[in-house]
């Protein structure tokens, strides 16, 4: 009888879970089972309580009575056990790319948030991204006075609507009565939300044109407004800055960038970032092969000499249809804030490089090459542009293959004021066509943090989400023969094994 | 000690012996195969249509950053995997006190000297070693084959210690079903019942409060498995797992201490 209800009772209450699973509402059909497995599980209950009654026995009260207690004390000692170690919260990222360790930055801005905040996730049912982005929400929610709420965006068609949503795995991030939309909510997309919402003030930060450098306004391939993007998001206010028609850098600059000039800067110019790092200022320099524009003499000055020609590394392949070394990957970084977050296999993509030779000015100026080469690399004075992309290239007669610096840092001081200079041997990792290759982004954006000396948001990794994770088709081939020729050898030898069993069993 | 090896010895040499072991291991093994496999093909499949010619080929943005062998293959396969489950293990665990028991030799067993704790332990420990060998032919092929994948050997070890603490769980419940009753076919069919119910409650938040349906989740399996899935280790999930293997053991503890105290 008990076992008929129990039977009964999980079947009919299963069969109601399935159909509410499915139709994802309570229909009659899932009521009805939901209500009659459910009765006929406390009949089986009921049933059995009033058998031990009959059965009761006083000669046997103290053992059955010394059973039970027994186990009921395992029990709650189990579950005691379990919410203290809920309670102690104890957990490890064990992603390959740390994927929920929060970035120093995304602390900081957490920590100093001015009032509650909720983060609410929209999603579709069947959505499996959803649950990353929960686990990275409860995350930043951890010892802090944030709520995390999910909510699906059929159940809430106003929200639909008042926050546009517009897909899945959508997160927003409430803050009193200001709001901030995110898409694809990755730590650093949420860090660039949170931080545009709790922003006191922004940093200016200043692009010198006039002599042909990079556009911040152009948005094709050539053109730098991925980057200005970028600074903006990371809480920069980015103005242009004409040099010769200025004369000299405004006060409220956290710092001044560069993007390769192309022409020959005014006289007036130079004087100006001189007399700029000069008095303590921040400079982040981009020159590439070829370049004189003048600005090179001005970093000559302070220590850092972009040398004439190119670098050719052949530890880097044929890419971008230009032959083997020309364009370098870098994988060697030398431990320094501006390569916060990057390791030998987190590279980053030169196209076409300059090597910067460092020389202390004076005793105390502090030089570091923090981006190299392979230790096989040359300088060639005349790359040849029409070279084939078949031969690897060897180094000339005479020239010994080594380190090249890529990027380089100085902190100097000068008029008892301490400035900081970085420069890059290339432009192009910059441009919105390589911005976002490798780690790229990373790099840019922690030289102009550190130079800044707004050092908070360095690497929040990954400022590009998935990018790391294989995207390329897996021969099917490939695979067939290895389910074929490996995959199957252990359900084979089972199968034997399972077979063997079956016959001496049949045989004895 | 010695009457617990003993118990082990013979619950492996029982569980061995019957050919079901050996079928459900080459099951579970050709299913995720296939699995895999159709999840690959549809992953490529996705990754030529992203990538075809007129959105700009393998080199241009066009290919969303979900489509990707983590979490197009390895993920869903593994979840797939975990639901799987809810199949073969009743089928491992349905025998272990049902048969004893309609066979009576559980009486020879709760007579012999040993302690009910430690024949508890011993069936416990073997069906669990079952499972996690079961986890570990049904991984070799996915795992051999997306190692490049970008996921690292250590999120890898989560993944299955995840799946090896759900397939545990999923046998707590399986055990204690089968201790309850003398039939193995009611005991398969209830552990699949009680598991399934007990898998995910994701569902909940549509009909009743955020807190009630947290509180639903918080009981689920699935919750606690997702976690490792996704390569978090934490503490309490490996916590739920473990009070419910004791709460399990217990229960049954109690049952034979119960039926040993019975007239």
């Amino acid at each position: 009888m008990i076992g008929a209800l129990t039977l009964v009772g999980l079947i009919a209450s299963g069969f109601g879970v399935f159909t509410l699973r499915a139709l994802g509402e309570a229909t009659p059909f899932a009521t009805a089972h939901l209500v009659g497995g459910g009765t006929a599980l406390a009949a089986a209950l009921t049933v059995a309580l009033l058998r031990i009654g009959r059965a009761r026995q006083p000669a046997l009260l103290g053992p059955t009575l010394r059973v039970l207690s027994a186990g009921a004390l395992t029990i709650a000692l189990a579950l005691a056990l379990y919410e203290g170690v809920v309670r102690a919260d104890v957990r490890f990222d064990w992603t390959f790319e740390g994927r929920f360790e929060l970035a120093e930055a995304t602390h900081v801005v957490l920590d100093e948030l001015p009032g509650p905040l909720t983060l609410t996730l929209y999603f579709d049912v069947g959505d499996p991204r959803i649950r990353s982005t929960r686990l990275l929400l409860e995350e930043m929610a951890r010892g802090r006075d944030v709520a995390v709420r999910v909510r699906s965006i059929d159940g809430h068609p106003e929200d639909e609507d008042r926050y546009a949503i517009g897909s899945s795995n959508t997160v927003v991030i409430g803050l009193g009565d200001r709001w901030e939309r995110v898409d694809r909510p990755t730590e650093g997309a949420l860090y660039q939300a949170l931080s545009t919402l709790t922003r006191a003030r922004e940093r200016v930060l200043y692009i010198a044109v006039g002599a042909g450098e990079g556009d911040l306004e152009r948005s094709d391939d050539e053109g730098y407004s991925g980057l200005r993007a970028a600074l903006e998001s990371e809480g920069y206010s980015v103005r242009p800055l004409p040099l010769a028609v200025a004369g000299d850098v405004p006060p409220d600059a956290a710092g001044v960038v560069s993007i390769a000039p192309r022409r020959a800067l005014p006289d007036a110019a130079l004087a100006a970032i001189e007399r700029y790092v000069g008095r303590g200022g921040r400079l982040v320099a981009f020159v590439e092969p070829g370049g004189d524009s003048g600005l090179e003499r001005v970093l000559s000055g302070f220590g850092i000499t972009p040398l004439a020609g190119q670098v050719i590394d052949p530890a880097s392949g044929p890419i971008e249809g230009d032959a083997p070394g020309h364009n370098p990957i870098a994988a060697a970084y030398s431990q320094h804030p501006v390569t916060t977050g990057l390791e030998s296999n987190r590279m980053t993509f030169f196209r076409g490089a300059r090597s910067l030779a460092l020389r202390k000015v004076q005793p105390d100026d502090r030089l570091r090459a923090v981006v190299h080469t392979s230790g096989g690399a040359w300088v060639d004075p005349a790359p040849d542009p029409d070279a084939s992309t078949t031969d690897w290239p060897v180094p000339p007669r005479g020239v010994r293959p080594n380190y090249h610096t890529l990027v380089a840092v100085a902190e100097i001081e000068r008029q008892g004021a301490a400035a900081r200079i970085v420069v890059f041997g290339d432009a192009d990792l910059a441009a919105n066509r390589y911005l976002r290759a490798l780690y790229n982004l990373d790099l840019v954006l922690n030289a102009i943090h550190w130079a800044t000396e707004h050092e908070a948001p360095l690497a929040i990794r990954p400022k590009i989400g998935g990018r790391q994770l294989v995207q390329f088709p897996v021969p099917l081939q490939t695979s067939l023969e290895a389910l074929y020729g490996v995959g199957l050898l252990v359900p084979e030898l089972l199968l034997i094994a399972g077979g063997l069993v079956w016959l001496r069993r049949r045989e004895a | 000690m010695t009457a617990l090896a003993a118990l082990v010895r013979k619950e492996i040499a029982v569980l061995f012996a019957s050919p079901i072991a050996y079928l459900v291991l080459t099951t579970v093994a050709i299913l995720t195969s296939i699995v895999f496999f159709e999840h690959l093909r549809l992953y490529n499949h996705q990754l030529f249509l992203f990538a075809s010619s007129n959105m700009g080929g393998f080199d241009s943005d066009t290919i969303p950053d979900y489509i990707n062998l983590r979490d197009t293959v390895f993920f869903p396969v593994m979840e797939q995997l975990g639901l799987l489950l809810l199949l073969p293990i009743p089928l491992v665990t349905m025998r272990v006190f049902a048969r004893e028991r309609d066979l009576g030799t559980d009486e020879l067993l709760l007579t012999s000297g040993a302690s009910p704790t430690a024949i508890v332990l011993a069936k416990f420990l073997v069906t669990y070693a079952f499972v996690a060998l079961m986890m570990a032919v049904s991984f070799l092929y996915p795992v051999s084959a997306v190692t490049e994948g970008g996921l690292g050997m250590q999120h890898l070890l989560a993944v299955f210690i995840g799946l090896v603490l759900l397939g545990c769980g999923i046998a707590s419940i399986g055990l204690v079903c089968s201790a309850m009753t003398r039939s193995q076919v009611i005991a398969a069919a209830a552990t699949v019942a009680v598991a399934y119910l007990l898998y995910d409650f994701g569902w909940s938040y549509a009909f009743v409060s955020p807190e009630t349906a947290g509180l639903l989740d918080e009981v689920s399996l699935h919750l606690h498995f997702a976690r490792f899935s996704e390569g978090i280790v934490a503490l309490a999930d490996i916590a739920y797992f473990a009070a419910l293997a004791v709460v399990a053991g217990a229960v049954v503890r109690t049952s034979l201490g119960l039926r040993r105290v019975s007239p």
